[in-house]
């Protein structure tokens, strides 16, 4: 009898087991979901032509000069507009188009240069749709009517957004690899305040996926789209391989982007900074005085703990300060609030489904979608060249959105970040109570009001 | 069957419904009393080391504002957990101990 009840006592925790195990492989499922990646297609339409760039001098510039500029470029014939000196050059084998443009864009004698891109017919007058193929995955860019601000404002490379952050995927260094969906994007010279060296590597992930919300290379025929894709970034890593960085490297990267000239100009009108601490810093508000009198504007995440305190910096007055909204313009539950709140923008809440390319569920979480790494394979493998498509939420995902705003406004003309802030807050979709409140600030930005100058009149 | 039906009406008659929640809500407000103690402890050993709220040095930046929330799971992690991982001398000194037999 007793042996009965040992069996039977036996093949009871037995069941206790195996039902325990099931329940944990059920919350590594939801931990695997959290990826939601999606593979890209590796070939597709091109938005640019291939082995061409389009390269404008300086009216001084003597045509035996420009001739001598592109052969060195890596140049093989070009053509000569018949009304400016602008060439269309062919490259030479083995040339990438990206690296030419480097090399061009330094040259003393070049005016600008870029991709020779691919005209295409039947775009809606006043709009303009990429065709990347998860852009309808990307309710964020829905939300705030993007293809009819892409109409009005795209953004070109003379101004810059330096993203301070764990760094970006921007090129083949050693073990990290630029991600694939920034193709022809544009980076500036960054610098790596944690390793104290010129590559500005992503080692994390973060860094990567908040600058694709900006500046992902659009309309490639390959994953997602950015919202400033005509910009250049600026990759300056102040935060470690866990997200973590100091006042001291914030303030040093701050100075850097600042600072940073191009044949003598200042690209940096933007820093966006999707991090913050919950201390004060004389240090690093002195930086961010500096940069807004150098006519630099500056954007950062409220934070993430639902409390009633917006981190600093973003508490600053000359700073501004982003919440988060889910698809449904509710409040994100992380999202911190508090009279410094500036506005809110998309981060999502990967808990719900409320879009998709229809505007109805469509099983895939409202996360903010862009390409980087798999931060699992980087931390277990030490691997930098697993690129997926990641949906993320959080105050970091929203921030990225306003300084693409602030950056379509420095190429509509604006130049002053006051101007910038108050184009960007009048201009606002009214949430919550009537006026400015706490919980969402003046409210859901509105790309296409603030770049008519509508922000301006107010 | 009916007899069953009835004994279990009258067991839940004679379990007193009203007295029940009042016993679960004085759990959650010892439960609640004995976190906030803990936290006012947590935070009184963070403040000696001039440590954050999080258990680092005070000039301390996070992605996101806080290292409690991960923007890839949407999930937040319990800031006493977060700080016991990292110093389990806090919760030494702060921890209720383990009840034991």
């Amino acid at each position: 009898m007793s042996r009965t009840i040992r069996i039977l006592a036996l093949l009871a925790a037995l069941a206790i087991v195996v039902d325990l195990v099931g329940h944990r492989r059920a919350l590594l499922a939801d931990d695997v979901y959290r990826v939601a990646s999606v593979r890209i297609p590796e070939r597709g339409l091109r938005a640019y032509r291939p082995g061409e760039v389009i390269v404008q001098f300086k009216e001084a510039v003597r045509d035996r000069d420009a001739s001598d500029m592109m052969r060195e470029a890596g140049g093989r014939s070009a053509r000569r507009s018949d009304f400016s000196p602008r060439y269309l050059v062919r490259l030479d084998d083995g040339f990438e188009i990206a690296d030419v443009l480097d090399r061009l864009r330094t040259m003393p004698g070049v005016d600008f240069a870029e991709p020779n891109g691919i005209a295409r017919a039947f775009q809606r007058a006043g709009y303009f749709t990429p065709h990347d193929p998860f852009y309808t995955s990307q309710w964020n860019f829905r939300m705030l009517d993007v293809e009819r601000m892409w109409g009005i404002q795209k953004g070109d490379t003379s101004v810059a957004v330096a993203i301070l952050d764990t760094g970006i995927a921007y090129e083949d260094f050693g073990p990290y690899r630029k991600a694939p969906d920034f193709g022809a994007a544009v980076f500036l010279q960054g610098h790596d305040f944690i390793n104290g060296d010129d590559h500005a590597n992503d080692d994390n992930f973060h860094g990567t996926h908040v600058a694709s919300t900006i500046a992902e290379a659009t309309d490639n025929n390959i994953g997602v789209a950015g919202l400033a894709f005509g910009c250049a970034l600026m990759p300056v890593k102040v935060l470690d391989n866990e997200g973590v960085g100091s006042f001291f490297v914030v303030a040093e990267g701050i100075d850097y982007a600042v600072n940073f000239t191009l044949n003598g100009q200042h690209p940096v009108k933007v820093i966006n900074l999707s991090l913050g601490g919950d201390s004060t810093s004389t240090t690093v508000r002195q930086a961010v005085d500096r940069a807004v009198a150098a006519g630099v504007t500056v954007v950062a995440a409220a934070g993430n703990e639902s409390t009633g305190k917006v981190s600093f910096p973003a508490a600053l007055p000359n700073v501004i300060g982003v919440g988060a909204v889910d698809g449904r313009k509710v409040k994100a539950p992380y999202s911190n609030f508090g009279p410094e709140l500036s506005v809110v923008a998309p981060g999502g809440d990967i808990r719900r489904d409320d879009t998709g390319p229809d505007g109805v569920p469509d099983g895939r979480p409202d996360g903010v979608l862009q390409q980087t790494f798999d931060p699992d394979t980087a931390l277990e493998q030490g691997r930098y060249d697993d690129f997926h498509y990641f949906f993320v939420v959080g105050t970091s995902q929203a921030t990225p959105h306003v300084a693409a705003l602030a950056a379509l406004l420095y190429r509509q003309g604006i130049t002053q970040p006051a101007a910038i802030k108050a184009a960007i807050e009048n201009s606002a979709e009214d949430l919550g109570a009537p006026g400015r409140d706490d919980t969402f600030g003046h409210g859901l930005i509105r790309p296409v009001v603030a770049l008519r100058g509508y922000g301006l009149n107010q | 069957m009916g007899l069953i039906l009835s004994l279990l009406l009258a067991g839940s008659v004679a379990a007193g419904p009203k007295e029940k929640p009042v016993t679960n809500k004085t759990k959650i407000a010892s439960a609640k009393a004995a976190r906030a103690r803990e936290e006012k402890c947590v935070d009184r050993w963070l403040a000696e080391r001039k440590l954050d709220p999080y258990g680092s040095p005070a000039e301390t930046m996070y992605a996101g504002g806080t290292p409690l929330f991960d923007e890839a799971t949407g999930r937040q992690i319990d800031r006493l957990e977060y700080i016991y991982r990292k110093h389990p001398e806090a919760k030494a000194a702060c921890a209720p101990a383990p009840k034991t037999r």
